[in-house]
């Protein structure tokens, strides 16, 4: 990585009575970088935070914070700032007052006309600077996440934890802060370290996105490389919308395989998804992006036949359940209404339909990696 | 229509029982303490009147100032100690008892007293405090004095250890409510902004729980304000509180109306208590959210 | 005066009614009586009960302070009213009680006249209380700690004995504090003299340990080495404290002031439905049964000494001031004082002060 690290986390472990919540952690996040711990809850991704924060104290292992150790060290020793999740504003202090604390602290406490002028600059800077006399409680949910990020940034920390940060706001609002946050990161250039169990969210602000599972890292990398080569169907499933299908593995060459579904059909040249050695003949599973699935035959994709189960209105698109020959589980697929003349175009539910997927687009695991 | 009169009927069925009680044993007996402290009292017993003679008495007589400067002297101190001592216990009970089952199980030590007659709780003390009581026994027994001390009982001191000690769970119930409800995070954010523990707790953790202390402490103060039992047991003779003279003048000194002036008094002070308590209430309540 | 008072009592019940329990109504035949503590002991009421068919239900005060209270907040639930010498008068005044026909009590001639004829017994040419049992209020004090042998009120006043003298607390400490001055008539002293008294007994406050209560409360703190002085109820609490053996004795005695008397005599409530039962009481408590049951459970002296041969003898007898009426003389028996309100408030003052 180019970039020079500014937190590291070499084998950090944590376990709460029996429970472990990281198994042996590495992680390194570059300076000015903008890195999402992504996964759904009881994954790590919390605790990796906190870690960081200094709220936990790890069993083993070893975190730094621009090359010293911070292992032991308490939050308030820490050049690092927290959004949290509900936003944990001091409900007896006014917005000003909440913004100014970090600058007023025994250990930090700045001259009254630099603190008027950080506060002043980090309310503007969220677009807030008129709220300044305002109780947090008379504030709506948007604009107490905003003061948060005020609060954290007045003290020009050196990394900006996010826990759930936008997780508390509406959809509508939630889609705003995203825009908001990724153009605050690249105005301040300081780092973000954020947590989230909304993929989507991590895809759109991300440099850099660690999917968790089971107090591991499963995959760690941009979003582009997780979205288009997840290194396990787990990451695939979670990481955008994956249709998972059995399929027999029945030899590769050249990095690219040949299998076969349980209806029959044979796929050659389809990409090998993990770097996990496949056998012949082995149960595998197969990973297709919905929109790379297409209705109807194409030269160059690799022929398949379903039956449609359901039709679902989404809107702008259809989304079409439906079922390969033998297989349980359903693949989706997308018909935008932009692309059939009128709806009734649309296949109907009971209709066989042929589809085709570009070989490099089908991605192939062993079975058990699903798991 | 028909609904209608049921549902007033109704409600009339469900309030008329608690209204009824509050006008006779609540409202009528402090019409009748105000009404009363007008008359006038005239051998052997009191007769209906309209004057101010028994105000002026009470203001113009010092025994009677004295006693309410001493009684409140004393609730402010039971206050104070009930405040220093209970503080620590609550937040330790919140903030350092980690297991949820010990903690319940401290709280319960600390509410439990409450059940045992606040009589023989009294009585207790009178047995420790007492020149032939347990803590003479223990200092002589250390060598610390060769001769039993008097300092302990029968006087100012020993009514504020056992009204402190009576009344310390009213104090301890509302701070632990308090600080429990103050959310985990609010003190992990003022540690990310750089506060120590210590300063955390004088700006977040103790403003956020100064609504438990001002419940607590008016309980306290009004209910030592008001004991009767203190003085008797483990007053000494300059122990005399404004309960006593108030029981003094509906019993033997048969004076109701001058009774009733002086409860009229008091009256007006704990209201004004209450008022000053709950412009602190308010002025420190936030919600958290 | 009547008349005024007239008119507070038509509103009386009323508040009470309000602002205390609402008073429970005695049945025909049951007889509700407020008296002391080892008056109403079972060991002859039990007796009283077979021969008369009357029950009785006894209620206890701890002064004399109590009856009228008792009596203004709850009218209608006592029959029998058990006051000391200085307070029947205020029962009297106060209309609580109805005049005695002496005629329908055995025995009540036999009582000695200094009690039957004695004020306030005697008023408006009427008798209103029944003569039941007599006594002193002494000094007391530990052998082993008071020396050379007390035989002042002024040993109560001796800062020697700081912080080891306890005083009943009761408006009679006025009577102690007034004795020790020298003034002649206790009961109506002046303004002046009454300044003279609160001053001096607000001066005693640093010496007391505690102004006790009750019976009980002083016989502890003996008990518990807090005090080794006081005043006491003739008779009862020395042979309660000798009685703990706690290793020390204590011994009463009479001052050259001149100790207190008092006589506790039965009063017919006012409106009582149990007047048969209460002349029935009346009767047996000066009878032999009554007069030495009495006696034995209290410590006191009998009323009528004609009755008590049975049980007092020799010694005994003696102690109990059989038949030595002159006994009277030597103490100052209580008196309603003349101005009740000013005593009262005196000594509310001496125990308000710092």
């Amino acid at each position: 990585m180019a970039l020079q690290p500014i937190v590291t986390l070499e084998n950090v472990a944590k376990a709460y009575g029996t429970f472990t919540a990281l198994h042996n952690i590495n992680l390194e996040i570059g300076a000015g970088e903008f890195v999402t711990l992504l996964g759904p809850s009881g994954c790590g991704k919390t605790t990796t935070l906190r870690l960081i924060g200094g709220f936990e104290t790890a069993d083993s292992g070893r975190i730094t914070l621009a090359g010293a150790d911070v292992t032991q060290q308490p939050p308030y020793r820490r050049d690092i700032n927290t959004v949290f999740q509900d936003y944990a504003l001091f409900p007896h202090m006014t917005v000003a007052e909440n913004v100014a604390y970090g600058l007023t602290v025994r250990a930090n406490r700045k001259p009254p006309e630099e603190r008027a002028r950080r506060v002043r600059e980090a309310l503007s800077l969220v677009g807030l600077a008129d709220k300044a006399d305002r109780m947090p409680q008379q504030l709506s949910g948007g604009q107490r996440q905003r003061i948060a990020m005020a609060r954290a940034l007045a003290r020009e920390p050196k990394v900006l934890l996010l826990d759930e940060p936008l997780s508390a706001l509406d959809v509508k609002l939630r889609e705003a802060m995203q825009v908001e946050l990724k153009h605050l990161h690249q105005k301040l250039g300081i780092t973000f370290l954020m947590v989230t169990h909304d993929q989507q969210e991590a895809l759109v602000l991300s440099n850099r996105i660690a999917v968790m599972k089971g107090g591991h890292i499963a995959q760690i990398g941009s979003p582009s490389e997780l979205y288009d080569r997840p290194a396990t169907p787990y990451v695939a499933d979670f990481i955008g919308a994956a249709n998972l299908v059995p399929a027999t593995f029945l030899g590769s060459e050249g990095g690219f395989a040949r299998i076969r579904l349980p209806d029959g059909a044979m796929l050659s040249g389809v990409a090998v998804g993990s770097g996990e050695k496949l056998r012949e003949g082995q149960a595998a599973l197969i990973a297709i992006r919905p929109e790379r699935l297409r209705i109807g035959e194409s030269r160059h994709g690799l022929p398949l036949t379903a039956t449609v189960v359901d039709q679902l209105f989404h809107g702008g698109r259809f989304q079409l359940e439906l079922r390969f020959d033998q297989v349980e589980t359903p693949v989706f697929i997308d018909v935008h209404r932009s692309s059939v003349a009128d709806d009734g175009a649309v296949p109907q539910p009971g209709s066989r339909v042929p589809l085709s997927v570009a070989a490099p687009d089908v991605m192939v695991y062993a079975a058990e990696a699903a798991a | 229509m028909k609904a209608r009169t049921r549902q007033r009927l109704s409600f009339w069925l469900l309030f008329s029982l608690p209204l009824a009680w509050t006008v006779l044993f609540l409202i009528l007996p402090y019409l009748s303490m105000g009404m009363m402290s007008f008359w006038t009292r005239k051998f052997p017993l009191f007769v209906p009147d309209f004057q101010f003679g028994n105000y002026i008495q009470l203001f113009s007589d010092p025994q009677y100032s004295a006693v309410i400067f001493r009684t409140m002297k004393i609730a402010a101190l039971v206050t104070a100690y009930s405040v220093a001592l209970g503080y620590p216990l609550a937040y330790f009970l919140v903030f350092t008892i980690r297991s949820e089952k010990l903690r319940t199980l401290l709280y319960m030590c600390v509410v439990v007293p409450l059940w045992v007659s606040y009589l023989l709780r009294a009585y207790t003390w009178k047995i420790i405090l007492g020149t032939d009581g347990a803590l003479n026994s223990a200092l002589l027994w250390l060598g610390i004095i060769d001769q039993p001390l008097d300092i302990f009982l029968y006087n100012q001191a020993a009514m504020v250890i056992t009204l402190t000690y009576i009344f310390i769970p009213f104090m301890v119930m509302p701070i632990f409510t308090a600080l429990e409800r103050i959310p985990s995070n609010l003190i992990e954010a003022s540690q990310d902004l750089g506060a120590g523990p210590f300063e955390t707790f004088l700006r977040v953790i103790l403003p956020l729980s100064t609504a438990g202390i001002v419940a607590g402490a008016t309980m306290t103060f009004c209910l030592s304000f008001g004991d009767f039992v203190a003085p008797v047991l483990v007053g000494g003779p300059s122990g005399t509180m404004v309960a006593t003279v108030l029981q003094s003048q509906f019993g033997a000194a048969l004076n109701w109306p001058l009774g009733s002036a002086l409860a009229a008094i008091i009256f007006a002070l704990v209201l004004v208590v209450l008022q000053v308590s709950s412009k602190i209430d308010r002025a420190g309540r936030v919600s958290m959210g | 005066m009547k008349k005024a008072y007239g008119r507070g009592r038509t509103l009386l019940p009323l508040v009470s009614a309000l602002s205390i329990a609402a008073p429970s109504f005695a049945s025909a035949g049951e007889l509700n009586i407020l008296t002391w503590e080892g008056y109403a002991d079972p060991s002859f009421i039990e007796k009283f009960e077979k021969a008369s068919s009357c029950k009785t239900t006894s209620t206890y005060v701890g002064s004399n302070d109590d009856f009228a209270p008792k009596l203004a907040a709850g009218g209608g639930v006592y029959d029998i009213i058990v006051p000391s010498i200085d307070t029947i008068g205020l029962m009297r005044q106060a209309g609580f009680v109805e005049p005695i026909d002496t005629k329908k009590i055995e025995g009540f001639s036999d009582v000695y006249p200094e009690f039957t004829k004695a004020n306030d017994v005697v008023a408006e040419g009427e008798t209103w209380s029944v003569p039941l049992v007599w006594g002193s209020i002494s000094l007391m004090y530990r052998a082993d700690k008071v020396a050379p042998k007390p035989d002042s009120i002024g040993v109560l006043f001796d800062k020697k004995y700081a912080g080891k003298i306890a005083m009943w607390d009761d408006k009679s400490s006025i009577y102690w504090a007034a004795r020790l001055l020298g003034f002649e008539n206790v009961y109506d002293l002046t303004d002046e003299q009454l300044e003279t008294v609160k001053a001096k007994l607000i001066e005693q406050k640093p010496l007391i340990r505690k102004y006790w209560a009750t019976a009980g409360e002083l016989t502890e703190l003996y008990a518990n080495q807090e005090v080794w002085l006081s005043n006491t109820w003739t008779g009862l609490q020395s042979k309660e404290v000798n009685a703990l053996k706690k290793g020390f004795e204590v011994v009463e005695f009479t001052p050259k002031e001149k100790a207190e008397g008092w006589m506790d005599s039965m009063q017919l409530v006012k409106g009582s439905a149990n007047t048969d039962c209460a002349y029935k009481f009346f009767s047996f408590m000066l009878s032999a049964e009554g007069q030495c049951g009495i006696v034995g459970s209290s410590g006191y002296f009998p009323v009528n000494p004609k009755v008590v041969s049975g049980c007092l003898k020799g010694e005994e007898a003696e102690a109990k001031k059989v038949n030595n009426i002159e006994f009277v003389k030597s103490l100052v028996m209580w008196q309603m004082p003349a101005r009740l309100d000013k005593y009262l408030e005196v000594w509310n003052a001496v125990k308000a002060a710092p």
